[in-house]
């Protein structure tokens, strides 16, 4: 299921900004559960990469802190670089990222499951 | 009038006689204050069906309302706040009580023989008991609970081959959503409470059964073949009723617990609601409730290459070692005798408060809170210095790293850094970061690097 999440020219080239999208089969009673996030660069004029907000340790939401240019889990510290690649702390791999598209000046991004180890 | 009911009642039922009989039943003589914690949880388990059931008229188990709804008991329901409150800390009392019971317990070998199913059934209620504590903090659907189910099938997913499975059995699905709260409300008011009610009758079955085991003593070792002579034996020589020679003590302990909990209701009320249940905020902070602090301690200390094993192998071989505690059902009983008993309960009752003090500070967190450096710490008109105590902040460096009482702890504290490292083995640090710290060589020019380092010779 793909998500429009924003049109292309909200987004500057080179930032990593956090954007909110429905699940791929929200209950009627899921409520506010039912969205997701995702964190969204915009890598030149027609690329993105959009990358899982789940720490690959245990879960956690990673933040993505602007000036330092990392990604950085709450709960016990792991560390990565902009590409999702893991800089410090425990976690084993990489951020998952998810597949991202523009349609009709739309980015949209394929639902998922939460990534499990 | 009253009389001849009671006497039709236990006429046709055998009930009355059958309570008299299980409360006079003679028990052996000084049994004393360490035997009231089994009924002191029981009597928990009991205040949580009460607090459970009266919560559960105004909780709505709907992903999308329970939060509201929580809301609504906690800041205007008649008693609500009171009510959130009890069953709160008579979790807490529960898990407490449980596990100073199962020391107890251990400690005096009431497992040996012929009390070896009461271990068992005991040490399944353990297990269901941590089970209800878990399922219940997620039923307080905030932003926590939410990140805790995700964190929680993050764990299970770690096991292999059927990882994936039980990590989606666990989400209701995919992701967090409609279904994920009415799975865990399902289990933490009817699955899991079934099972303790079946086997705490059980476990009280057996209790009658066998009778309460006597003060253990040094160089009487338990004898499956002259074991129940002695017993009975005992309880015709000194043998008191139940009631009252030996539960008045249950009575007083039990509610002495009862008021506390009541009393931490009313002054200290049940934890706050955090941020709603929406997946899409990222500004979380998830902690598990105290009973599970030590164990999301663990979870940051142990080795990473080890973690897996840990969080795979940890519960499955602490559920096998409880199961085969009643194999060695014969011999000496008293703690003096059996010197690694009681090592093993001081181990685990002393990593488990260590544990416990380590993830209540969570130094591995980093601090995101941590301000800009005053001026008072930067102590430079230099305007390299300045500059490079702006970048101390703003490149992320003190959420990890302390100056002066600012900044976080997972990293050395960088009050005194200049005096440990040379300007160049800053630089090398900072550029090549290491295995616990980003290599800044990706993030900061080399201009910004030679300011951080400016900045950190001068904190002298």
């Amino acid at each position: 299921m793909w998500r429009p999440v924003g049109r292309v020219d909200e987004f500057k080239v080179g930032e990593t900004v956090s954007v909110r999208f429905e699940d791929a089969s929200p209950l009627p009673w899921a409520g506010v559960t039912a969205r997701t996030a995702a964190w969204l660069r915009r890598d030149d004029e027609s690329r993105f990469t959009a990358y899982s907000v789940h720490c690959t340790h245990l879960g956690c939401p990673v933040r993505w802190i602007s000036d330092a240019q990392l990604f950085l889990c709450p709960c016990h510290g792991g560390v990565y670089y902009a590409d999702g690649t893991v800089s410090a702390g425990p976690p084993p791999k990489p951020l998952p990222t998810y597949p991202v598209r523009v349609r009709g000046g739309q980015v949209e991004i394929q639902t998922s499951p939460i990534p499990i180890a | 009038m009253i009389k001849e009911f009671f006497a039709w009642i236990d006429d046709r039922s055998g009930l009355i006689t059958a309570t008299h009989r299980a409360l006079e039943h003679p028990v052996p003589p000084r049994t004393g204050w360490w035997y009231v914690f089994g009924s002191a949880t029981l009597l928990a388990f009991i205040l949580q069906v009460a607090t459970g059931i009266a919560l559960s008229t105004a909780y709505v188990p709907s992903s999308g309302q329970a939060y509201d709804s929580l809301k609504f008991i906690s800041e205007q329901a008649l008693l609500g706040r009171f009510l959130r409150g009890m069953h709160y800390f008579g979790a807490s009392a529960m898990v407490l009580l449980i596990g100073i019971h199962v020391s107890r317990t251990y400690l005096m070998a009431a497992y040996k023989f012929p009390r070896e199913l009461n271990w068992l059934t005991g040490a399944v209620l353990l297990l269901l008991t941590l089970a209800l504590a878990f399922t219940g903090q997620l039923l307080r659907w905030d932003q926590t609970a939410v990140w805790s189910v995700i964190v929680g099938a993050a764990q299970a997913g770690r096991m292999p081959v059927v990882g994936d499975q039980i990590a989606r059995f666990i989400l209701a699905g995919d992701t967090v959503g409609g279904a994920t709260l009415s799975r865990f409300f399902a289990f933490h008011v009817f699955f899991i409470p079934a099972l303790v009610f079946l086997l705490i009758g059980l476990h009280l079955m057996l209790v009658l059964r066998h009778g309460i085991s006597e003060r253990p003593k040094p160089g009487e070792p338990v004898d499956p073949a002259t074991y129940r002579r002695r017993y009975d034996e005992l309880l015709r020589r000194e043998g008191v009723p139940f009631w009252p020679d030996a539960a008045w003590r249950d009575v007083v302990f039990g509610a002495a617990m009862v008021s506390t909990v009541a009393l931490l209701a009313i002054i200290v009320g049940p934890p706050e609601l955090g941020p709603p249940p929406d997946p899409s905020i990222l500004e979380a902070y998830p902690r598990p409730d105290w009973y599970f602090l030590w164990y999301f301690a663990v979870l940051a200390m142990v080795p990473h290459h080890l973690e897996t094993i840990i969080i795979v192998a940890g519960p499955l071989v602490f559920g096998a070692l409880l199961l085969l505690v009643p194999m060695f059902n014969k011999g000496e009983r008293s703690v003096r005798r059996r010197p690694m008993a009681a090592l093993l309960v001081l181990f685990i009752w002393t990593m488990i408060v260590v544990f416990w003090v380590a993830g209540e500070g969570a130094t591995w967190s980093p601090d995101f809170t941590a301000p800009p450096l005053p001026a008072q710490v930067v102590r430079s008109s230099d305007p390299t210095v300045v500059e490079g105590a702006k970048l101390f902040h703003g490149k992320g460096c003190e959420f990890c790293h302390a100056i002066e009482g600012y900044g976080g702890k997972r990293g050395p504290d960088l009050s005194d850094v200049a005096a440990r490292m040379s300007p160049d083995q800053l630089t090398t640090r900072i550029t090549n970061g290491s295995p616990d710290m980003p290599a800044y060589v990706r993030v900061l020019t080399p201009e910004e690097t030679r300011a951080l380092v400016a900045f950190l010779i001068a904190r002298r």
